[in-house]
């Protein structure tokens, strides 16, 4: 389904996306068209894509590739798929009740959760927030253990 | 035994009944057309309050216009006697005026009478009316002897101006001109045309209603002047009923318009002092079978320059003001356009200036316009930039974790070109086995192979 969404490959390609993505969500996906989870991911990113194209953008980012591994490591993505939301070039965090608020680790049970996160950001991006809550209950939410720093 | 006793009679095993203990026995109220088992406590449920004060004040509305024809007590027409009918709530009976001279004669009559006295005092007794009301929805007796004293005093007038006898069945055209003549001293003012008017239809003989109409009610056309609303009465025009109310003179005609409807055309005497015209539809007359009219307010229309309307063919003015909306439209839309918000977000009202990026937002923006017009070198963007992340071990500002990450890269490219040039790998030997390695070899050796 990657195919679908625009696939990001290189440094400036990603900052170009970043910082022209104005006064919309910018959701961007880290991982590997191969892998079973992110091809579930893609599969409800891409059906959602356009409800949520008046509030949000969709953007895959491969990660074997060379020159995002910059932003593999300043991300801190060590499990994928991983997924960052950017707001008007800044990094919004989402508390969950995983250890990582910095970005949504796995995939989306289904469509509507996955535009319910969205929307929860775009809320909180529009009030000031720089981190919202998670509208999902706990039931829904990927659970994984994150490696320690400096591994 | 007379109509009282007989009635007084009948209610008197109901009156046992309603002695027993209530709750029991079903018993039916008319007023809520219900059978229930309350008893006396009925009564008090707000519903019965409710439906009981409606038909109450319902009743009472009927009964102000038959006030007006107890201080003006009017000639009734026969052929009209048919329609007038009351039902009267309290007797439950239905008072016609068939056989009565004057307008609601038979109603007044009735209500004055102490049978209905008598219903009227039971039924709000069973009902809970308030019994200190029963002079509302009665006539008096005072009010009775004025009535037919004014009654009397039409029938001698009439008799004493009249050409020959009048019966009880008159040819129109001679009540109406007598009435004009009774009532026309009491005149201030009176417009000729209305006179020309009567004598018009003095010579033609009147037709009864043979169909009972239905139509809409409405306005037809009104008149604003007395010489226009002579020219428009028929010879066929058929006066219905005179009446004073106050100082103003009503008198009725119904005819047959142009187009074929019946018409009812009431002249009246306004404020003013002029008489003012106004036609309707014959619509649902219960207001007119009962005798007493409705006064409505006439609306009076520019005499001079009258544009053309429905009944001349002309346009309807939306129509005709579509040109000059038109323009308007087009300059309104020309206003839009030149103030047509950005092409890729089509909302009207403002942002949140306190959202997360909003000055970075405004900044890009400014950039892509200038970027698009040519102004600004595109993408002339340091390779090194990162975005605004709050890292996962993030102490600090955000920043500072940016600091922190590239000061951390810059670490790490130096170790990795350090890490390049020595590249050898060498076993580890303890210091122990350094220091012995002079003396005893040959004992260190087995150490080292296990290692």
């Amino acid at each position: 389904m990657s195919f679908l969404l625009n696939t990001l490959t290189t440094k400036r390609e990603v900052d170009t996306a970043i910082r022209d993505t104005l006064d919309k969500v910018l959701v961007l996906r880290f991982g590997r068209a191969s892998e079973p989870v992110c091809l579930q991911l893609d599969d409800i990113l891409a059906k959602s894509s356009r409800e949520i194209s008046k509030f949000a953008v969709i953007a895959l980012v491969d990660i074997d590739a060379e020159e995002v591994q910059v932003y593999a490591k300043y991300f801190d993505i060590v499990l994928i798929p991983s997924t960052v939301f950017f707001f008007n070039a800044h990094h919004m965090k989402m508390d969950s009740g995983t250890a990582d608020h910095t970005k949504w680790v796995g995939s989306f049970q289904c469509k509507q959760d996955f535009i319910d996160v969205v929307e929860a950001i775009f809320r909180g991006a529009m009030k000031g927030k720089l981190i919202v809550s998670c509208p999902l209950p706990p039931e829904q939410i990927p659970r994984f253990q994150l490696l320690f720093k400096g591994l | 035994m007379t109509k009282l006793q007989k009635a007084k009679a009948s209610m008197r095993p109901l009156a046992k009944k309603k002695g027993e203990s209530g709750g029991e026995s079903f018993e039916f109220c008319e007023v809520c057309n219900l059978n229930h088992d309350q008893g006396r406590r009925h009564r008090y449920f707000p519903k019965h309050s409710r439906t009981l004060a409606n038909t109450l004040s319902r009743f009472q509305n009927k009964l102000s216009e038959l006030q007006f024809f107890i201080r003006n007590p009017s000639f009734l027409r026969s052929e009209h006697a048919a329609l007038n009918r009351i039902w009267c709530v309290f007797c439950a009976l239905d008072i016609s005026e068939i056989g009565d001279y004057f307008v609601c004669g038979n109603a007044i009559r009735h209500l004055a009478s102490e049978l209905h006295f008598w219903n009227l005092k039971r039924y709000l007794w069973k009902h809970g009316g308030g019994i200190d009301r029963v002079d509302l929805f009665r006539v008096s007796e005072a009010d009775l002897l004025k009535w037919e004293k004014g009654c009397e005093a039409l029938k001698n007038v009439a008799s004493s101006s009249s050409e020959g006898p009048i019966g009880p069945v008159l040819g129109p055209s001679k009540d109406i001109q007598f009435k004009h003549e009774l009532n026309s001293n009491k005149m201030d003012s009176f417009n000729n045309h209305s006179i020309s008017s009567f004598s018009s239809n003095v010579s033609h003989p009147v037709l009864p209603l043979q169909i009972y109409t239905n139509e809409n009610y409405g306005v037809c056309h009104p008149n604003d002047n007395g010489s226009a609303t002579a020219a428009h009465v028929d010879k066929d025009s058929i006066p219905l009923s005179l009446g004073l109310r106050g100082n103003v003179y009503i008198l009725i005609f119904r005819f047959v318009n142009k187009s074929g409807v019946e018409c009812k055309r009431v002249d009246f005497k306004g404020k003013r002092g002029h008489v003012e015209t106004v036609v309707y539809n014959i619509g649902t007359d219960y207001r007119e079978s009962n005798g007493a009219l409705q006064m409505l307010t006439p609306i009076a229309l520019p005499s001079e320059g009258s544009p053309a309307n429905v009944h001349t063919g002309g346009l309807p003015p939306w129509l005709d003001m579509c040109d000059e909306r038109e323009k308007s439209l087009l300059n309104f839309g020309a206003h839009m356009n030149n103030h047509a918000p950005l092409a890729h977000k089509g909302k009207s009202k403002k942002l949140n200036p306190k959202r997360v990026g909003a000055a970075w937002a405004e900044k890009r923006r400014i950039e892509l316009e200038m970027e698009k017009t040519g102004e600004i070198v595109k993408d002339s963007v340091d390779a090194n930039w990162l975005p605004n992340f709050g890292r996962v071990w993030q102490a600090g500002t955000r920043k500072e974790s940016r600091k922190e990450f590239e000061r951390e890269n810059k670490k790490m490219f130096k170790d990795v070109l350090h890490s390049e040039a020595s590249s050898m790998l060498q076993p580890y030997i303890s210091k122990r086995m350094r220091m012995g390695s002079s003396s005893k070899v040959e004992a260190a050796e087995p150490f080292i192979e296990q290692q």
